[in-house]
């Protein structure tokens, strides 16, 4: 990972959180599914960053969405929960012969298989939280559940969207 | 104690993990208790710049429909100025040498909505007069067709405002008709539409009456339109009515507010204040 990856990353971080604020936070499909791409730049920080930076990142960037939604603590929550669970996962996804050294979260050095599965599980951890923080109850759990699932797929699609269009310049991935 | 040092090293991804999630369910349940947390909303100058920028852009693509809700309460403010009784003397002049703004009780505020949310649990807005404009917490908002909500914070030029689609956001309101008491309570879900709760069941209702502010709390004025019952049902064992109110403000659709400042509430809550001790 080079100085101009993270420059790249960092300019993710601020791109995608003030399109979540500005444009996507008012963009809710069919008043169940919503997108929540700011997760994104979270789950390609490079994988030699520690477990303790990673939750350090995910608590400051989500507290910092959550002053435009004005619900302190919601998105901070759920953010350094899926941080908290990131590396274990990615762990459990090592590849046959184990990670290159420097290797990036990418399509093209992991395949979409990897992605997938790394994306999948991330994403879903993540919508489920914030809405079942954001209702305070079960009260209405299916209700819930069913925003999660639906925002869960919209935010994939659009992650995959976003990595498929970055995908064929060499060297400087988001 | 090397042990202890040692544990809680290997621990440490964990600790992090319960030390953050601490301090995030801290912030949300300080913000469910209406106390504290006065850094992380959207009045606070970073964010609401940022928010204020987004929406003098999105402004353009609802011009047409401001335009005419603001043709709309024109139309009902010429229509109260015709409809006053004649009583052989030019009213204007009556008005202008009777009421001088010293008596007044209300002061009215405009501002521009610049942040609005309707889908969530518990909904905010934000607008663009704060603490500099005269405006703390507490004050009540109206729109053009109604009552909108309640300031939770201000900084000095944005403030940021409990919605009317908020769970745990009560307004005392009556029925015009016949002066029952309810409170009026969102029950999340459908942004135009609202519980009115507590109204007993010997009262006539009718679908279509007006649900008005009671004016027992200093936030609204009296006799503010609130919205119209549009359902009511009640079983054999209830004692109350469950009856579901239209909302008078489209909340979709609101641009600019105003914010009501009652100039006597100080004195009508210290009041209380020094009263309801000696009750308890």
């Amino acid at each position: 990972m080079n100085r101009s990856n993270y420059i790249s990353l960092a300019a993710a971080f601020i791109i995608l959180g003030l399109l979540q604020v500005t444009v996507l936070k008012n963009l809710i499909l069919g008043n169940y599914s919503s997108c929540f791409i700011y997760i994104l730049p979270l789950l390609l920080i490079p994988l030699e960053v520690s477990a303790i930076a990673l939750m350090a990142t995910g608590f400051l960037y989500g507290i910092s969405i959550d002053t435009f939604y004005d619900t302190p603590g919601i998105h901070a929550a759920s953010a350094v929960l899926v941080m908290y669970l990131r590396p274990g996962l990615i762990r459990i996804l090592t590849p046959g012969g184990g990670y290159d050294a420097g290797t990036q979260i990418s399509a093209a050095e992991l395949g979409w298989g990897w992605v997938l599965s790394y994306f999948i599980p991330l994403i879903f951890i993540h919508h489920v939280a914030l809405f079942f923080i954001e209702a305070g109850n079960l009260g209405m759990f299916w209700v819930t559940l069913g925003k999660a699932t639906m925002s869960s797929i919209f935010t994939l699609v659009v992650s995959l969207i976003i990595l498929y269009i970055r995908m064929p310049q060499k060297g400087s991935r988001l | 104690m090397y042990s202890l040092f040692q544990f809680l090293y290997r621990n440490r991804a964990f600790l992090t993990f319960l030390f953050l999630e601490v301090i995030s369910f801290w912030l949300v349940l300080n913000d469910r208790s209406y106390l504290g947390a006065k850094f992380f909303n959207s009045s606070n100058r970073l964010t609401a710049n940022v928010l204020s920028v987004s929406s003098n852009v999105s402004d353009y693509f609802s011009l047409g429909k401001v335009n005419a809700q603001l043709a709309e309460e024109n139309r009902q403010l010429h229509e109260m100025l015709l409809n006053q009784p004649p009583k052989g003397i030019d009213p204007i002049r009556v008005d202008s040498v009777s009421i001088d703004s010293s008596n007044y009780v209300y002061e009215m505020l405009a501002a521009k909505v610049i942040n609005n949310s309707t889908r969530r649990v518990n909904n905010y807005l934000t607008i663009n007069k704060g603490s500099d404009d005269g405006i703390v917490p507490g004050m009540g908002v109206v729109g053009p067709q109604g009552i909108v909500g309640k300031v939770k914070y201000s900084s000095k030029h944005f403030s940021s405002v409990i919605s009317l689609l908020h769970t745990e956001f009560l307004i005392s309101t009556a029925v015009k008709r016949n002066q029952v008491y309810g409170t009026l309570r969102w029950a999340s879900g459908d942004a135009l539409y609202a519980d009115l709760q507590y109204v007993p069941r010997h009262v006539n209702l009718q679908v279509g009456d007006t649900i008005v502010t009671s004016g027992f709390n200093t936030i609204f004025p009296e006799g503010y339109q609130a919205g119209t019952i549009s359902e009511f049902t009640i079983s054999d064992d209830a004692t109350f009515y469950t009856v579901k109110v239209k909302l008078a403000t489209d909340f979709y659709s609101l641009r600019y507010v105003y914010v009501v400042k009652n100039l006597l509430a100080e004195e009508k809550d210290s009041l209380e204040q020094v009263t309801i001790p000696d009750y308890e």
